[in-house]
């Protein structure tokens, strides 16, 4: 019997091809480099009638433009073009982070859109962005009854897209994610370490993300502390307005005890759907990850 | 959707829906071709096909994608140099892949040793050495680790893949006249 395609697919060229297409018809799914939405058990074939738009021909989003600021964007870009184009802009620990994210094949899939839109798992990409200060530009397409559709576009730090839980705050709403940039910070220090893997289930999972500049006096400025338990929650500190607050660096056995006391009683409460396990391992991480900062600054 | 491709230097005029990956079509149409497990993409690595020259994971390629691609699966690049080179490595290393993943594998060292000389090439490294990493070249000391993760199946340990890429890169340096 032959199979009949329960599927419909568009390609718009354009973001006001797109626009249009998603004010037609609300209910489709946008599909960007396909590694998330092609790895659901139900992907393929499809019980019921599936619409997508595909964003891989929409010219805006594969745009690139740099200023001696940023590095800008466009979501359709694969983090292999990231590092392709973003090497002189990141600094080199970023850059090995990122270029750790998984392997080449994949990195050639993913696209910096489909990373940071996903709507319950907050992978490497997103709290490596959240660290670089970067922000991204969403396009919220509104339509009510038979008004005409109200289109605006918001530039948020790329932290602001999820709650505490991990959720990207905007996947039931019609919006495209279109551009996002990466202030140029060659010289700031980052520190990235993670335990437990992304295709293996999420109870497990913990990454620490730490980006501050460091001035030439052991004095840290602009820093930023994330820390992402995959589906499970997400954590985002900026300024030394946080626990980091109190704290001076090099940090003494005291400030470490202190930071583990706050994190252990803290994160339970901001991020609830943590585990154990996840709990533990975060300690563990933001300890060696400080650690690492003392070392830095003894060496200076 | 129709789909215009070439699969192993044939062309092919298909009638496909737009979703369909990319792995079921070669199961379809190269009787070679089979995909023992059927992970969806959570990284069995068993999928690996060249679609364009880049070496991609078919499961996660829709068929949308392909009108014009140029495929390629084991069949075809194992009638390569580089396969031929690749071989003479494993026997040479005296490690082969397993017979569940010994096309997918092979594939996969082919794109790492790719990948190698593009970075050797960068670098400005025309010397073929027997450690990978002893090269100067830019390559981070976990490359081909990082590189075989999205490749599950254990059968051979890393450190014989680094020598058979490294070997390979030698064969092909000499051969082309460029090794000193
Ligand atoms: C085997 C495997 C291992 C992986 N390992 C890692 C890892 O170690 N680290 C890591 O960071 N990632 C990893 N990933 C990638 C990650 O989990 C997702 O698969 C990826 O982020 C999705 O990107 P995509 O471009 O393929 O998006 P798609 O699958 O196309 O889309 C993902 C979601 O985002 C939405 N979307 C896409 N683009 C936009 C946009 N511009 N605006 C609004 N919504 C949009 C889609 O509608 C969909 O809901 C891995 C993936 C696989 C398959
Ligand atoms: S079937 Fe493609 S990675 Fe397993």
């Amino acid at each position: 019997m032959e199979y009949i395609s329960k599927v419909t697919l568009d390609r718009p060229r354009t973001l006001a091809e797109l626009t249009s297409m998603l004010i037609e018809k609300p209910e489709s799914e946008l599909i960007a480099g396909g590694t998330h939405i092609m790895s659901r058990p139900d992907y393929f074939p499809k019980s019921d009638f599936h619409s997508y738009i595909s964003l891989d021909k929409v010219q805006e989003l594969h745009r690139v433009s740099h200023t001696d600021k940023f590095l800008e964007l466009g979501s359709m870009q694969t983090i292999q073009n990231l590092l392709n184009t973003a090497s002189t802009t990141l600094s080199p620990d970023v850059y090995n982070a990122i270029s750790r994210i998984t392997s080449t094949p994949l990195k050639s899939k993913i696209t910096i859109g489909g990373s940071l839109c996903l709507a319950d798992s907050r992978t490497t990409l997103c709290s490596i962005l959240a660290a670089v200060k970067a922000e991204a530009d969403v396009r919220f397409i509104t339509v009510k009854g038979d008004k005409k559709a109200k289109i605006h576009s918001r530039w948020m730090p790329v932290y602001k897209l999820y709650d505490s839980n991990g959720r990207y705050l905007y996947s039931d709403a019609n919006t495209v994610l279109t551009r996002i940039r990466i202030p140029s910070a060659p010289n700031s220090t980052f520190i990235y370490d993670r335990v437990g893997s992304i295709t293996n289930g999420s109870d497990h999972f913990v990454s620490v993300t730490i980006e501050f500049t460091l001035g030439q006096t052991s004095i840290i400025t602009n820093p930023s502390f994330c820390l992402s338990f995959l589906k499970n929650g997400f954590y985002f500190v900026q300024g030394f307005d946080s626990f980091l607050s109190a704290l001076k660096f090099p940090l003494e056995s005291e400030d470490k005890k202190k930071i583990a006391l706050f994190l252990s009683k803290h994160l339970p409460r901001e991020c609830p759907a943590i585990t154990p396990l996840q709990l533990e391992r975060a300690l563990r991480l933001t300890l060696n990850a400080t650690e690492k900062v003392n070392r830095l600054i003894m060496d200076q | 959707m129709k789909i215009q491709c070439v699969i192993d230097g044939e062309e092919k005029v298909l009638s496909e829906s737009p979703d369909k990956p990319l792995h079921k079509i070669l199961s379809e149409q190269v009787p070679s071709f089979s995909v023992n497990n059927n992970c969806l993409g959570s990284s069995c690595g068993n999928c690996l096909v060249i679609v364009n020259g880049a070496y991609t994971l078919a499961c996660l390629t829709p068929a949308f994608k392909l009108d014009g691609a140029n495929i390629q699966t084991y069949e075809s690049f194992s009638k390569t140099r580089l396969a031929r080179d690749i071989f003479r490595a494993y026997t040479e290393v005296g490690s082969h892949p397993c017979s569940q993943c010994y096309a997918s594998k092979t594939l996969l060292i082919a794109s790492i040793v790719l990948m190698v000389e593009k970075a050797d090439e960068l670098a400005g490294i025309l010397q073929a050495g027997r450690n990978l990493y002893q090269r100067k070249s830019v390559l981070d000391e976990n490359f081909v680790k990082q590189e075989m993760r999205i490749h599950k199946c254990v059968c051979m340990e890393i450190s014989h893949i680094e020598k058979i890429v490294a070997l390979v890169c030698e064969y092909r340096q000499r051969s082309n006249g460029i090794y000193k």
